[in-house]
């Protein structure tokens, strides 16, 4: 009785991950057809550039780059040589060290000679308070804030504060922005000049890139694993996922580490709030609740020609806490912005976005905890249908790899910046493997970090920075 | 159900060969073609610039004929990278080139391509080829329905130039697109004065929403022809005219605008008031220092913020005005003015008088030093008490900020 109970329980189990796992790749088909019409129509846009046009005109928008630091002693003039040598017609640098514990006040103000001014400005949004503002007589658009620490959001809000132009554009210490890439991303911002509220680019990653003098010189897919399997991941995200969710003016999230917004409507809606983990999905779900509850059109836009190169963990401890928030920062943008789920009122965002969000990226991980678990019990009970099983894991391991080589191929259509056969071949070879394994793992991360959001416990995590300068070789220095 | 799966597995598995094949094909394709323009475009370069830097000459006694395909292109595309960093005599060989070659009518048929990136295309090329003789056609295109086109043969009419191509991008200023008007703005300001005095006459027939960029446009040109215009503007009834128009006067920066820019500064829109503080600074002459030291006071910030940078930039005069604003009630215009002289460098002029000075020159700095002191605004006497190269003046400030340390 109590094993055909179990039979009758898995089997009804076994038919809802069918369907689910069906929606869920549907979803990703479509998502993903939709972001290679995108391309093709970007790419045909902009087959012919204007953006000398737009860094010559004198009616280019100015924007302000907040750059909040805490403990980045290792990049951070690399990350501001870098922003200084941006191709843009007005923009000023605000650097703001958020408590750090180790040099990076320190090597700022050794580099830039920096003194401290009694800069005046208006507190539109709170935050902890200040240390000090420094500015520097060798880089006039350069300004430091010491602050205390107060959290990454905290810290962008007082760069906010500060700032003097009508766009911002927030970033992380540890990114290189492209020298174009200013440009490129505040194009809508000059086309829908009312609705644009945000633009966000795509984030690619620089470990395994030679960086000099805060430029990415040489592109090249990193030597270690963990980072290639990002390397996949990204480009499924970016050009597979947010790609199309800006086609159908439904963003829900701009990366943290490079994105550009119209500062008065960040004010509208308080600024960064700082009680969630991911700052960046909870500011982009915020300017959507309040745009579609005053029923003005607006566009939150991903652009996918605008490159920040950032650096991924190459350790899975770092890799775990990484993921670990931003499964738990997705978890309370989703309970916070519970209202808008399901809602007609808001859109493609409210019946569309967030459902797919909740449904699958949220409790995706649960749903594939409890298969694995399923199967487990299945074969211990005898109650697996082995050919069954094999054939359906092949199913789901080939649709992963025909998304992760489909993002490839978007890529390899349009922005080709992995150009040798070799990184190609390694792409497609990790799009095959993330499947096995990595993603498992990931889905064990995102676990725990269910279990740390129904404790409300709440940690960024630290990831080791390295230095974008290559390492000294042995013997250079006596030499 | 297994059925089912079994069709899955098998749907899918064509469709990742498909896709993978596709990937590997594109690739091999891609660098096939990339390899032979790269050599082609080697070979043929020192013929291109042979032919643009001789006196005489067809192109087809440099560039081997008749040009096909990936040939073909390669050529297409060095004359079209060729000739932007052209001027005179070379520049019109190569547009006569693109004649020659039937580059010209080969994009002149794209203009009326059924897709609207084929027209793109040939606009843009057109313009890059200063082809002259399809300016009547570019500005038909001007009416197309594709908002990207109309903008790509405005930018070809801007290359190519001429009155008739004037006019038609001032008509055009009237577009609904905020971005055409922005990009047909810039483009109308890169023809330089030849543009102003059609944009003058045009004016007076302009729809209310083409006046705005057209008067940033005659800013931009910064000719003095239309100052008497500008001005005039600064009494219209549409309060973004007058700040647009304050603005433009600014960068024309004729002096004999002082006087009404002033008037503005008691407008009753504060943009207007804001744009005229800022166009001020632009102005040389100390006229409007009183104005603008008044305007610190003002009841908008940006007037503030905007009348104290423009003080900075008026040089002794903004500066001592900047000096009395320290001492006055208004604690947000001492502030700002604290930041203005640290920003404009004066504070490390008087710290410098304050070591090495005479005695009337020691007693004004400490007399500016003890105001920053009292207004609190003491980040950077701080930061020179414990930097300052100069012993003497670390002491002295220190005092300073010990002796307020005590008395708070």
């Amino acid at each position: 009785m109590i094993l055909k109970l179990i039979a009758d329980a898995i089997t009804w189990f076994g038919n809802f991950i069918l369907v689910y796992f069906c929606a869920l790749n549907l979803s990703y088909l479509l998502l993903f057809l939709v972001s290679l019409t995108e391309v093709v129509r970007f790419l045909k846009r902009t087959f012919f550039s204007d953006y000398q046009q737009i860094l010559r005109s004198d009616l280019t928008l100015p924007i302000s780059l907040l750059v909040p630091a805490h403990n980045e002693e290792h990049t951070i003039v690399d990350t501001v040589r870098s922003l200084r040598m941006l191709n843009y017609p007005q923009f000023e640098i605000i650097v703001i060290n958020d408590g750090s514990t180790d040099r990076t006040l320190e090597r700022l103000l050794d580099a830039y000679e920096l003194r401290r001014v009694d800069r005046v400005f208006k507190r539109s949004l709170s935050h902890k308070p200040l240390r000090g503002v420094y500015a520097s007589p060798l880089v006039p658009g350069l300004t430091v804030v010491d602050k205390e620490r107060g959290g990454k959001p905290d810290a962008l809000n007082v760069g906010i504060n500060l700032s003097r132009y009508p766009l911002f554009c927030s970033m992380d210490a540890d990114s290189v922005i492209e020298e174009d890439a200013l440009l490129k991303a505040v194009k809508p911002f000059m086309e829908f000049p009312d609705e644009t509220v945000a633009v966000g680019g795509i984030v690619r990653i620089v470990n395994g890139c030679t960086v000099k003098e805060g430029r990415v010189t040489h592109i090249a897919i990193p030597r270690r694993p963990l980072p290639i399997y990002q390397v996949v991941e990204y480009l499924r995200a970016f050009l597979g996922g947010r790609l199309g969710w800006s086609a159908l003016q439904a963003l829900p999230l701009i990366s943290g580490a490079f994105g550009v917004y119209r500062k008065s409507a960040v004010l509208e809606v308080g600024g960064y709030d700082g009680t969630t983990d991911t700052e960046d999905l909870e500011l982009v779900l915020a300017l959507h609740q309040r745009r579609r509850a005053q029923g003005v059109p607006y566009r939150i836009v991903f652009v996918p020609d605008p490159v920040c190169w950032t650096q991924v963990p190459e350790r899975w401890r770092d890799l775990r806490r990484q993921r670990n928030r931003w499964h738990r920062g997705m978890l309370q943008a989703l309970v916070r912005h519970r209202r808008m789920l399901f809602n007609p009122r808001y859109g493609v965002i409210g019946m569309m976005v967030l459902p797919y969000y909740l449904i699958f990226e949220a409790l995706g991980p649960l749903v594939e905890g409890i298969g694995y678990l399923t199967v487990i019990v299945c074969a211990v009970t005898g109650l697996l249908n082995a050919a069954f099983f094999v054939k359906f894991f092949l199913v789901a391991v080939l649709v992963g790899v025909f998304l992760s080589v489909a993002s490839v191929f978007l890529e390899e259509i349009s922005f080709r910046r992995y150009p040798s056969w070799n990184d190609l071949l390694k792409l497609m070879l990790f799009g095959l493997l993330e499947n096995i394994g990595y993603r498992q793992i990931l889905a064990v991360f995102k676990l725990q970090a269910y279990w740390e959001f129904v404790a409300g416990r709440r940690r960024w995590g630290r990831m080791d920075r390295r230095s974008f300068q290559p390492k000294a070789a042995p013997g250079a220095q006596a030499a | 159900m297994q059925g089912f799966v079994s069709a899955l597995l098998v749907g899918l598995g064509g469709l990742f060969l498909l896709v993978l094949s596709v990937v590997l094909l594109t690739k091999t394709w891609r660098g096939a073609r990339e390899g032979y323009e790269r050599r082609r475009r080697a070979l043929l370069l020192p013929s291109i610039v042979a032919y643009a830097n001789a006196e005489s000459g067809l192109i087809t006694d440099f560039v081997p004929t008749p040009l096909k395909g990936w040939n073909r292109r390669v050529v297409e595309w060095l004359l079209l990278d060729h000739i932007r960093s052209l001027r005179g005599h070379a520049q019109a060989r190569l547009a006569l080139a693109f004649e020659q070659l039937g580059f010209v009518a080969q994009a002149h048929a794209q203009l009326t391509h059924r897709r609207w990136w084929v027209r793109v295309e040939g606009a843009e090329k057109l313009g890059r080829m200063l082809a002259r003789p399809t300016v009547p056609d570019l500005i038909r295109l001007m009416d197309d329905p594709v908002p990207e086109v109309r903008l790509r043969a405005a930018k070809a009419l801007g290359a190519i130039g001429g009155l008739a191509a004037v006019e038609t991008l001032i008509s055009a200023l009237k577009a609904t697109d905020r971005w055409a008007t922005l990009r047909i703005a810039d483009i109308l300001s890169g023809l330089g004065p030849s543009a102003v005095e059609p944009l003058l006459a045009a004016f007076p027939r302009l729809p209310p929403a083409a006046r705005i960029p057209a008067i940033d446009i005659l800013g931009r040109l910064r000719s003095h022809l239309a100052v008497p215009l500008l001005r005039g503007l600064l009494a219209d009834p549409d309060p973004n005219a007058r700040a647009r128009a304050a603005h433009s006067l600014g960068l024309i920066g004729h002096p004999a605008v002082t006087a009404p820019l002033v008037e503005a500064l008691v407008d009753p829109e504060w943009p207007v008031r804001a744009m005229a503080a800022k166009a001020l600074g632009r102005i040389s002459g100390d006229e409007s220092v009183d104005a603008l030291r008044r305007a610190l006071s003002d009841s908008e910030w940006w007037v503030r913020a905007n009348a104290a940078e423009s003080l900075r930039s008026k040089g002794d005069a903004g500066r001592r005005a900047l000096l009395v604003a320290l001492e006055g009630g208004d604690a947000f215009a001492a502030h700002k003015a604290a930041w203005m002289l640290q920003e404009a460098g004066v504070l490390d002029a008087l710290l410098a008088r304050l070591g090495q000075g005479t005695e009337d020159e020691r007693r004004e700095a400490l007399g500016v030093l003890r105001r920053l002191v009292a207004l609190k605004r003491t980040d950077l006497l701080q930061d020179i008490a414990s930097r300052h190269p100069d012993a003497e003046v670390r002491a002295e400030v220190g005092r300073l900020l010990q002796a307020e340390a005590v008395s708070a």
